[in-house]
Parts: C-alpha cells; structure tokens; sequence
C-alpha cells in the first residue's frame, strides 16, 4: 500500500467509530465532533510569537527546552541526542499499525497525516534529561517521536503541549519507546492546550531486562481528549509505572484508554488513573491490564479514583483485567465520590475559603502522583497550570510557576508507590 | 469579642435539636457546656460555625452586634472563631503543614515569613509533645485519637482566634496527655485573652482548665447556669436530677 492508499485507508477506518478491542469499552468512548477533524493541514497563521513568548516565560524558571515543535512540523533542535527523520523512517512503524486491532485504526489515522518524525536516541551507558515544546497553532501539530535508549542508561523527559490562544486545531502525537536492558526511563507530558484544541495521542513501548519505565501524563487542556496506550513490561524482570491526571472544566471531554500488560516472568505493570472534575467536564478511565500465558510471578494493578466537584461533573472508571497466568498478582479497583462536605466544612472552619479548600483538596488528591514524578518542572508547573485552573475554570493560558506549589516535594520511595507527602521546603 | 446566642432554635433534617438556647460568652472568658449524650451540645458548636445541616428556624447568633445569619462559615473563622472538632475529618493527601500555612494566611496574617510560620509550629509541636514528623503528614489521616485533639489544639496556637469552641477536647485522650493539652490551652487563652466555649460531658478536664461560667444543658437548651459548685454537684449527682425536672 502506498502512502496515498494508506491516507485514504486509514481515514475510511476512523470513522468507523468507536475503535476498541473490548466489548464494554465500545459502549464508552469520546466521539471528535466532525467540524474540528483537521488532521489534514489546514492552512492558516502560524505561531508567530507565541513561540517566543512561552519560551520566554519557561525561561522565568530556567527552563530551556532541546526540542520544540509546531508550526506543522518545525523544528528547533539543540540537543544531539535528539534528530528528525522523514516518512521512510516511519515506514516500519506504520506497518505495525495496519488495523490488526481496534487501536490501530485509531493510530493510523494519526500516523496518516505524520510525515516526519522525532528520534530521542540514547545510547548504552548513557544519562541524560531533555524538554520537549510541542505547540499548537491553527496549523495542526501532527508528531511522531521515537524514544530509543540503549542498555544501562537513564533518561527523563519533560514535555510540554500548548496551544496559541488563536489555535483551533489537532494535537495528534504517537510516541514509541523501546528501551534496552537495565535501563531507567521517566517520561513526563502536560497537555495545556486551549479549548479550541483536540488531544490524540497514542504510546506504546517495548522494555528490555530489569528497565523501568514510568509515564506520568497531566490532561488540563484540549476539548476533547482521546488517548489510547498500550505499555508493556516486556522481557523479564521489567517495570513499568503509568500515572495518569485528568483535570476537567467547563465541557471538556477525556477519553482515557491505557493497556497494560505483562509479557515476561517477574514483571510489573501498574496504571494509577486520577481525575478530578468541575462543572459539566467528563471523563472516562479505561484501564485494561492483561497478564499473558508466561509472565509468571508477575504483578499487575489498575487503579481508579476520582472526585467530582460540581454536580454537573462525571466519570465513568471502567477498569478490567484478563489474566492467562496462574502464578501472579493482579488487582484492579475503581472508586469516584463527590466532593466531601464534612471536609469542605471542616477546612472552611478553621478560615479557609472555597477556593482555597477546593485548592487544597484537588492537590491533595493528585499529591500522591505528583510525589512520584521526579521532574521538578512536571511536578511544580503541573500543579501551578492546575491551580490556575481552578481559580479561573480557564486552561491553556501561558504556564506560570505559583510558589505556592513549592511545597510538594517528591519523595515517593520505590518500595511503596502510593507513598507520598507535602514536606517544607523553606521561604 | 462577644458572642451572643439568642433564643436559638435549630433543626437538622427535620428534626428539631435546639430548643431557645441562651448564652453569651466574651473574650476572656472560660465557659462550659456539660450535658448528656443527644442533648445537641455539638449541634450548637456546629451551628455556631454555620454548618450546612444546620438550619436555625429562630433565634440568632450575634457577634459584637452583628447576625451571622447567611455568613459562611469560612467568614466566621475569620471573624475569630474556632471549633476544635470531636472528630476531626481525615482529608486523604492534604500535608498538614500545608493545610495550616493556609489557614494562617487566610486568617488575615500575611506579615509572618514562613520561617517564623515554621518556627512558632514547631515550638507548638514541642509544647504539645509532639513528634516533628508531624509536619510531613497528612491531614488527620492515620492520627491516633490522641494526635488528632492534639492537632486541632496546634490550630488553636497558631490560628490565635478570639473565641475558641472546644467540642469534648479530652475524649480519646490518656491522663498524660488531657494534662499536657489542658496545659497548652491554658497558655493560650493566657497569652492571647481566648474566650472558651469548653463542651463536654465528663469534669475530669475541667480539673486542669477552670471555667469561670458553667451550664448545664439537656434536650437543646441551657437548663442551669453556675459556677465550679455545679460540676461538683454533677459529679455526685449526675444529670438525672436536670433530665426528671424537664419531664415534670
């Protein structure tokens, strides 16, 4: 199939909607309204300085990023761990994604309209950390990265997805990571973008020996947000973490399906999904764990929460497990309530006002993921974007560092991974 | 500050739990409130600090003149009031320490650095025998029921309200400790001219805070008022004699 074929193909099995492997999972699911389908390029202004503003405004907090991307596809690199590829680099990709499940028709489409891509590429031995700025104009943002870390290295990234004020446009992003043995990965992303903006975004990896992979992902902006990961714990004794913090207002949309699986023996896969919503925001948490004939002594655990803070706010956890390995241990678990009056009365009686309490009781329900990352600027300009938003019910705006957030400190040890506290950090 | 309590009646769910409830305590001054278990001693704390289950059908609350019908209750805290809670609520992920620099903050003072915060925290920490790990934990959660009254009293150290309602401050408490928070509440109502509202149904804490003002009350309101002779008397008589008049 050439690429124009592929194109047409994959445009065709989009919209048979919805794309998902389970059952349950076809009766829950986001639908992209049509008239903000502008995953082909549309014309339109660019970034102009939108770009310089944000870079300078990251700079505040001596953040300098080694990639950023938008415009299309533009791209500044400063990092020479970090190269663009073009379409013939994709082409092996793209086979592994013709419609052989669900997912895939959804991940074609993105890659339908993917010309170049971004390779992180870390060798053996190796430690390094990048930022990556990825932002959306009127043009769409349509992004491919590949993540290659070699044996014993460690790695972490930062990533940052924001939009004009002016966008009105896609974000479609598909990360592929493929790690070596005895390597340690962190990979952070924040999702900002304004309201006019639709997140669709897919990951999936491969892990070798006794890595460890984390994946801590913040949904604030976009209105609609459709993600769909398959992360694995490949070969044997390999971990991986995901964390997932959706934050909703006004009439935003999440559609949160994440697989986790476990391939080899002694692996471990977690999935710990959060959302937290006001006014008429929705959200679906669609966490699969799957343990495959093999994996022995393996552990798996899918777990759910979330709070809704105003009545016309709602969350469907839908968490499901299929295990084929006896000698295992699996859990999965979901929970979402309302907001605790007898909380809110008794933080408001020592003085504190309404905003303040829902301040403090949404950070206290996202502190426990937060503790875990170990990016600095993930965890600090996270909670800032999250607190902006709930003294405004506005996303997108340009990020700001709100001291106040200074007071989270990570300090989640290995051993226990809803371990996590507040700790003083000093004036 | 004055707090006046006007012929307050008040209903939850229906149900009718204060009955033209009087009392007026000034800043400075000790009071307390003992009656049986159900007789809405709680009920009228709560309400005091405008619970939303509490709807006040006649009556008023005033203070220094002015109603607090329709105030919020974050309002009234920040006019100088202060429940320490019976059961204080556990809020999953909320760093004391966080919760508290907040609340300093929204009681007006925004002259302390957070150094002196921090200071004077810890200072409290230690009057209270407390451990320091303290700060790094999470609101009530996982406190023991010791902890946790010693927690709502560190608020009242550092919250320096003016009038402080205390709803049963000994339950939960061994002797060692009701002495050491007795001891810690008597400094502060010392040192910053507290008013107390102490309401409980036991006298041993009152051996170590001395309520100038005492009132008995039974089925929603004040049926006696006195001074230290009506805890002896309810020590040796219990409220039998309070609740048999009531049914005569």
């Amino acid at each position: 199939m050439n690429h124009n074929e592929f194109v047409k193909d994959a445009i065709e099995s989009y919209e048979k909607l919805p794309q998902e492997r389970s059952e349950i999972y076809k009766r829950y699911f986001v639908s992209i309204p049509p008239d903000i389908k502008v995953l082909d390029g549309a014309a339109g202004a660019g970034l102009g300085d939108y770009k310089n503003k944000i870079l300078e405004e990251f700079s505040r907090f001596n953040t300098k990023f080694d990639v950023v991307l938008g415009d299309g596809i533009l791209a500044d690199l400063h990092n020479p761990l970090v190269r663009m590829e073009g379409p013939e680099y994709l082409s092996a990709s793209l086979e592994d994604h013709m419609h052989k499940t669900e997912e895939d028709k959804y991940v074609s489409y993105i890659h339908a309209f993917t010309d170049r891509c971004v390779v992180v590429d870390v060798p053996d031995g190796q430690k390094a950390t990048m930022n990556m700025l990825m932002l959306n104009s009127t043009k769409p943002l349509n992004v491919s990265i590949f993540v290659k870390v070699g044996n014993n290295s460690k790695l972490n990234i930062f990533q940052y997805f924001g939009s004009d004020a002016s966008a009105h446009s896609t974000l479609g992003a598909i990360q592929e990571i493929r790690i070596g043995n005895g390597s340690e990965v962190e990979i952070n992303a924040l999702h900002n973008e304004n309201s006019n903006t639709v997140n669709l975004s897919f990951t999936k990896n491969r892990i070798g020996e006794d890595s460890h992979l984390r994946l801590n992902s913040v949904y604030n902006g976009a209105s609609h947000t459709r993600v769909r990961n398959v992360i694995e714990a490949t070969e044997k004794g390999s971990k991986v973490d995901v964390s997932e913090v959706m934050f909703g207002s006004s009439e935003q949309k999440f559609d949160i399906g994440t697989y986790i699986v476990n391939r080899g023996p002694h692996t471990s896969a977690s999935l710990e999904s959060k959302a937290a919503l006001m006014d008429k925001s929705f959200c679906i948490m669609k966490g699969f764990a799957k343990i495959e004939k093999g994996a022995t002594k393996a552990k798996s655990y899918v777990h759910e929460r979330g709070i809704l803070l105003d009545k016309g706010a709602k969350i469907d956890g839908l968490p499901d497990m299929s295990v084929d390995e006896n000698d295992v241990k699996a859990t999965h678990s979901s929970a979402t309530a309302p907001v605790d009056p007898e909380s809110v009365f008794y933080l408001m009686s020592k003085g504190i006002d309404e905003i303040g309490v829902r301040r403090l009781l949404v950070s206290g329900f996202f502190s426990n993921s937060m503790a875990k990352v170990q990016s600095s600027i993930m965890r600090e300009l996270s909670m800032s974007v999250i607190n902006s938003k709930l003294e405004t019910k506005s996303y997108g705006a340009m990020p700001k560092i709100d001291a106040r957030n200074l007071w989270i400190t990570a300090d989640a040890g290995e051993s226990d991974m809803f371990k996590g506290h507040y700790k003083y950090r000093g004036d | 500050m004055i707090l006046e309590i006007k012929d307050l009646y008040v209903s939850i769910d229906g149900k009718e739990i204060l009955k033209g409830l009087n009392l007026v305590v000034k800043q400075g001054e000790t009071h307390v409130i003992m009656g049986p278990n159900g007789s809405g001693k709680s009920t009228l704390a709560r309400t005091i600090m405008g619970h939303p289950k509490s709807t006040v059908t006649k009556g008023d609350i005033i203070v220094d003149g002015k109603s607090l019908a329709g105030m919020t209750t974050d309002k009234r805290a920040r006019l100088g009031l202060f429940l320490q809670f019976q059961n204080p609520v556990e809020v999953e992920g909320v760093g004391f320490i966080n919760f508290l620099h907040l609340a300093k903050q929204s009681s007006g003072d925004t002259t302390t650095s957070t150094k002196d915060f921090m200071k004077e925290v810890k200072g409290s920490i230690a009057d209270l025998k407390m451990d320091e790990d303290f700060i790094g934990r999470s609101l009530n959660q996982n406190f023991s029921g010791g902890e946790k009254k010693k927690a709502e009293v560190l608020q009242l150290s550092v919250l320096k309200p003016k009038i402080a309602i205390l709803d049963e401050p000994d339950s939960g408490l061994d002797i060692d400790a009701i002495k050491i928070v007795s001891a810690e509440v008597n400094k502060i109502a010392g040192k910053e001219n507290l008013g107390l509202l102490i309401i409980t149904h036991y006298s041993r804490i009152l051996s170590f805070i001395k309520p100038q003002f005492v009132h008995v009350m039974i089925d929603g309101k004040i049926v006696a008022d006195g001074g230290q002779e009506l805890i002896e008397k309810l020590e040796k008589e219990g409220y039998d004699s309070y609740i048999s008049k009531k049914s005569v």
